[in-house]
């Protein structure tokens, strides 16, 4: 039984891995279109590897953010991967640490402060890597459309966790 | 009767109105004065301001090869970029303090300062 659920979340890790990949595609298509600031994305793909921290643990979550690194290096050039890996290495170890230790916050909660912990990796990232400071300037609007977008991707995940954990026995219990 | 799951508790919209209060903190930390001038800078350094105020023609100027910029009356923006994502030339024109657009593979921001007082010529390129 114990191989089963161990073969069963690295099953799932996949498909949870694939769902962010695609979300975030759509979502690059999508914002093209759209008069965002610079920078800001509605982070979709964040529900997943939210929901594989709930529910699989650190490594899960750990690992699909870095795949989404990957594919983002790949897709989108080595700035924009290494930016990716910046903001999801804080917002993934943010999430475990809240999701153990604040029991006050729902996923809402957890989403919009590892969404703003996101956009701060990047800005640091960003400021390390180009030796200038002029980039945090976009602190304000960033953090801003990542309390925004946070609370959208945690509402989400509040929404279906009830129901995910009704048809994934095997995934750890919800808030 | 089941009770409905909650979508919201009171501490997610407490850290949402913390870190809100703090983006507010920072806008005011960093407003600037009256004026509009635009600073461009390449890596870390600064290679060109243009007060925005005193620009009567359009033109055009290149601060790294692949990357143009257009300098207009009270605007400016990139038109150009030889970057895969072109998030810095879909950012459109600049126009009031504050603003800032950014191409992150050729390490050029370009972002729209007050003059706070300070006589700036009408442009500077290094």
């Amino acid at each position: 039984m114990k191989k089963n659920s161990a073969a069963r979340r690295v099953a799932l890790t996949g498909v949870l891995a694939a769902a962010a990949l695609t979300a975030a595609l759509i979502e690059r298509a999508f914002c093209a279109a759209l008069p965002l600031p610079p920078g800001v994305r509605p982070g979709l793909s964040n529900v997943a590897v939210t929901f594989a921290c709930a529910g699989l643990g650190f490594p899960y979550a750990a690992g699909i953010a870095a795949i989404k690194s990957l594919f983002t290096l790949l897709t989108a050039g080595p700035t924009a991967g290494l930016l990716s890996f910046a903001g999801g290495a804080l917002s993934v170890t943010a999430a475990a640490l809240l999701l153990r230790y604040a029991k006050g916050l729902s996923y809402a909660g957890v989403s919009v402060i590892c969404a703003a912990l996101h956009n701060a990796g990047q800005l640091a990232a960003v400021t390390l890597l180009t030796g200038t400071g002029a980039y945090l300037y976009l602190a304000p609007v960033l953090l801003a459309a990542g309390v925004g977008f946070g609370l959208l991707t945690g509402v989400i995940l509040n929404a279906v966790m009830p129901a995910l954990i009704r048809i994934l026995p095997f995934i750890k219990k919800g808030r | 009767m089941k009770t409905p799951h909650k979508l919201l508790h009171p501490a997610d919209l407490a850290a949402a109105a913390g870190i809100l209060l703090g983006c507010l903190a920072l806008l005011l930390f960093t407003r600037s004065g009256g004026g509009k001038t635009a600073e461009i800078t390449v890596g870390s350094e600064i290679v060109a301001r243009v007060d925005l105020t005193r620009v009567e023609a359009s033109y055009t100027m290149e601060p790294v090869p692949g990357v143009t910029l257009e300098v207009r009356p009270g605007e400016i923006a990139f038109t150009r970029s030889t970057c895969k994502g072109q998030d810095c030339v879909r950012c459109g024109a600049l126009s009031a303090p504050g603003q800032i657009a950014a191409c992150l593979p050729n390490r050029t921001v370009v972002r729209i300062v007050g003059s706070s007082g300070e006589e700036v010529p009408d442009a500077i390129v290094s």
